[in-house]
């Protein structure tokens, strides 16, 4: 029997914002800390730290210049980049104006960044370089006339672009290096008047469902929101952080924009995606978010590069992370022959809040984590409501998601949770849910009483604990009326270094569950090398017998985890790797299962048929907008 | 028409009874890319070498930015600023990527051998400002998480990236490729045609590119010239040159 409520507790940590909106922060900081490093970013092989006093002072200058450009209150600033320093430079500018910002994941399509422009009303747009101003520049319609100024951080390929709109980001802070001391004072003036009820960020769901809507965060909701977890984790003061998912995600507004402001934090900057795993250990960060899927990346790599080690190596590694080696000297020798060595590669030597959140995340990579001394912990939570639990206080169960977490006093009331008839949580307390941008209905829909319905399934446990079930519209019924676990089956298929993705299906119309896999290419290339076997495609070698084999005894270990009816009676690999592009993923990497199940439905059925292969037809998009087709006999095998 | 950068005038080149050149006459502009195409044995290497005094011309005169260069030792054409990148892989398999790169300054340090081996004031500082440099050129092809990559280990596009970063090494006033693309996937191509392009108009360096692909040539070139038989027989826009009777003949290939 579990409980069906779960209230949380005020915080005792003095680090509250104060109900100071975050450019407050910033100024009252930046005359404390000074010369101390505030940004790092590594350029051209060298780190290049930014004190607190320079951005300040960058940070107003910019704030200048944006208010040149229109930029005031209320208005909306579209960003569109990788993580840069000088994103958060603008940002920050954006909002001393009063206005709010709106961050796009860098691989957004022409039409997410049109609707987006729109929706939000932006006059002003933010680009990394050539392919976000390219972008910029294909908006039709609406759009187009109601964007003024296209600001660019890379000027590479731009250099003979014409468009009177561009404007290269050393020209804005040329701009705003003139501003007089009457200008100094407005901006002041504006500085000073902010609310932290005012809109900071309005951040757009990635949208598994339908149209992204604009979730809007409030100063006091990112304050809020990062004192929960200053406040439970008892974050140390100049942590160091590495800035990696994107701004896009409310997870790095709380984390980096405003965390760091009241940790505080010193924020590093990779050089670029491509050299986040070898700039992470030159960080040796203490404080890491990384999405489920990130962790396992960085766990199959982990496994992939042990499959090159020397044998009497691997022996090693394998003996330092079994039972074994958990206690007494055993853990120590474990410990200081190898566990520090596989941290300190992997760039987490010095890790002491590691977070994942986002979707669940299977156990066995938790808790391999666990056993090379990795402190990770689940953090559960909706852009909406914000953060809600996480594994804090020393518990940690992978099975779990943690307890309630503390709220800033100054803020609000505490945490609560109920549970209703429908398995759905919903949740009150803290700042709340400030509402959907320009969409009331919407607002309503999610919001009654107060109460915010969450859509995710969930049990609260007798002593607090959650316990992630589904999304509410995702438990599935078999035929007969059985349920099943989807999300369970593909988290631990994933866990598996072969599988990068799987699916589940199953519904009313069938009695059974069948699992559709996506093979990591890397790593099953690896294995089918070593096994001397032939193949030259993707395709190709997502349909090996071999291959095959291997995913075949994968799924039979996690069904004898699963009661009989809920076990995967067959499985196909995809022909193809599942692509956003191609619209089977969100920008996020989550599941699109509509897209999935309509396009591969001739291979689900045969999976139901009982069929041995079925031929498969589908359309790959790539990003220069051209088309080819992959046609492949597809196996079908049963487990 | 502003200046020419590079030019050759009336160039004849013979080897034994074969005209590898016959009263060639050529010329690369500030802010341009002009493409050489031509069937096999039509010159189109002859002139490259004439261009950068790997060959002496029988007769004909090649300048560099208005001074007459036909008869400087070749080791001269590169201190002058005239860069080349050659047909096939000519990089250090064992080192790295950077120091592939910090190869191509050689012609611009000063050091002797006892500063390097005393590695101590001024031989220390310019090999601090030529690795800045270096840095800066990795970041301008993308090369950074290969910074440190043993060279041997990189596929062939990426090696011939490096070989092209150690040609701007020497800071090149022009910039002569023989061949860039050959053996190359069409990923690498399209990476390529983009750092040449990127090179013409961010370094601002003109590029004279010798070019089988003819997509390629077609695709990013400011002008073409057109060679057979050791003479130069069209010159013009890609379109304007596509178009010409004689080219189709000689080079394209007749219809059917």
């Amino acid at each position: 029997m579990s409980a069906r409520r779960a209230s949380g507790s005020h915080g005792r940590d003095p680090r509250s914002a104060r109900r100071r909106t975050l450019p407050q922060l910033l100024f009252a900081h930046a005359a404390e800390y000074a010369d101390r490093p505030f940004l790092r970013a590594k350029r051209q092989g060298i780190w290049n730290a930014h004190s607190w006093r320079e951005v300040a002072a960058r940070v107003r200058t910019l704030a200048h210049a944006l208010r040149r450009h229109g930029v005031g209150r209320g208005d909306v600033v579209v960003m569109i980049s990788e993580n840069l320093p000088e994103l958060y430079l603008l940002e920050y500018a954006a909002q001393a104006l009063g206005a709010a910002v709106t961050c796009l994941y860098p691989d957004a399509s022409s039409a997410e960044l049109d609707y987006i422009v729109q929706h939000s009303g932006a006059r002003l747009l933010v680009a990394q370089d050539q392919e976000q101003v390219d972008k910029a520049l294909a908006l039709e319609g609406a759009a187009a006339p109601q964007l003024q100024t296209i600001v660019y951080l890379e000027d590479r390929g731009l250099w003979d672009y014409t468009d009177a709109r561009l404007l290269p980001l050393p020209a804005l802070l040329e701009e705003g290096g003139q501003a007089d001391a009457q200008a100094e004072q407005d901006l002041q003036r504006c500085i000073d008047e902010g609310q932290d009820t005012q809109v900071a960020v309005l951040c757009y769901t990635s949208g598994t469902t339908g149209r992204p809507k604009g979730v809007v965060l409030t100063h006091r909701y990112l304050t809020d929101n990062a004192y929960r977890l200053l406040a439970s984790f008892e974050v140390p003061r100049d942590i160091a952080y590495l800035s990696y998912i994107s701004p896009a995600w409310a997870a790095e507004q709380i984390i980096g924009l405003a965390l760091g402001l009241m940790a505080p934090s010193v924020i590093h900057f990779a050089e670029k995606p491509a050299t986040v795993q070898a700039d992470l250990r030159e960080i040796g960060p203490q404080f890491l978010l990384f999405t489920p899927r990130q962790w396992e990346m960085m766990d199959s790599a982990l496994a992939a590069a042990m499959l090159d080690a020397a044998p009497w190596r691997q022996r090693l590694v394998q003996w330092a992370l079994s039972n074994g080696a958990r206690a007494g000297w055993r853990a120590r020798l474990a410990e200081l022959l190898i566990k520090r060595a596989v941290r300190d590669n992997l760039g987490l030597r010095h890790v002491v809040v590691a977070l994942s959140a986002g979707s669940g995340m299977s156990a066995e990579v938790f808790d391999r984590f666990h056993a090379l001394g990795v402190p990770l912990r689940n953090l559960y939570g909706s852009t909406e409501a914000g953060l809600l639990t996480a594994h804090w206080g020393g518990a940690f169960d992978p099975a779990t998601l943690g307890r309630l977490l503390l709220v800033d006093p100054e803020v609000g009331p505490v945490l609560q949770a109920e549970v209703g008839d429908d398995d759905q949580l919903r949740v009150q307390g803290g700042s709340g849910f400030a509402g959907y941008h320009r969409d009331p209905a919407a607002t309503a829909e999610a919001c009654q009483d107060g109460r915010f319905a969450t859509g995710d399934a969930i049990r609260v446990a007798e002593d607090g604990e959650f316990v992630f079930l589904d999304r509410v519209k995702d438990l599935r019924v078999l035929q007969g009326g059985r349920r099943f676990p989807p999300q369970f089956i593909e988290n631990h298929l994933r866990a598996s270094p072969y599988v990068r993705d799987a699916i589940a299906i199953g519904d009313e119309r069938r009695p059974h569950v069948t699992v559709l896999v996506n093979i990591d290419a890397r790593i099953v290339g690896r294995h089918a090398e070593q096994q001397g076997l032939a193949w030259g495609t993707f395709a190709d070698l997502s349909q090996l017998p071999e291959v095959h084999a291997l995913l075949r005894q994968t799924l039979a270990q996690i069904n004898a985890r699963l009661d009989p009816h809920a076990r995967a009676l067959a499985f196909a690999a995809f022909p193809k790797e599942l692509d956003a592009d191609d619209e089977e993923l969100t920008r996020s990497r989550k599941l699109r299962r509509d897209v999935i199940e309509q396009r591969y439905a001739a291979l689900i059925d045969a999976m139901y048929e009982g069929a041995a292969s079925c031929p498969v037809e589908v359309l790959v998009r790539y990003r220069d907008g051209s088309q080819a087709h992959v046609r492949q006999q597809v196996r079908i095998t049963p487990v | 028409m502003n200046q020419a950068v590079l030019a050759a005038a009336d160039l004849c080149l013979s080897f034994g009874a074969i005209k590898a050149l016959d009263q060639v006459s050529f010329s690369v502009h500030a802010h341009e890319l002009l493409s050489i195409i031509g069937p096999n044995g039509a010159g189109k290497s002859s002139l490259l070498n004439c261009l950068s005094g790997f060959y002496r011309p029988q007769s004909g005169r090649v300048s560099f930015l208005g001074q007459d260069v036909t008869r400087l030792p070749v080791h001269r054409y590169a201190a002058l600023g005239v860069g080349r990148t050659f047909q096939g892989i000519q990089t250090y398999a064992s080192m790295s990527v950077r120091e592939n790169i910090l190869c191509g300054f050689h012609t611009r340090m000063k050091g002797g051998l006892l500063s390097g081996l005393l590695y101590w004031g001024p031989g220390r500082r310019e090999e601090d400002a030529f690795v800045r440099e270096a840095e800066e050129i990795i970041e301008f092809l993308e090369l950074e998480e290969l910074r440190h990559a043993p060279l041997g280990e990189l596929p062939y596009g990426l090696r011939k990236r490096v070989d092209l970063g150690r040609a701007l090494a020497m800071r090149p006033k022009v910039l002569i490729m023989d061949e860039p693309m050959a053996g190359m996937n069409p990923e690498e191509k399209s990476d390529l045609a983009r750092y040449i392009l990127d090179i013409k108009e961010g370094r601002r360096i003109p590029v004279v590119l010798v070019e089988h692909d003819m997509d390629v040539v077609m695709d990013i070139s400011d002008r073409v010239m057109v060679m057979e038989w050791g003479r130069s027989i069209a010159e013009g826009t890609p379109a304007a040159v596509r178009a010409d009777p004689r080219v189709v003949q000689a080079y394209l290939g007749e219809a059917g």
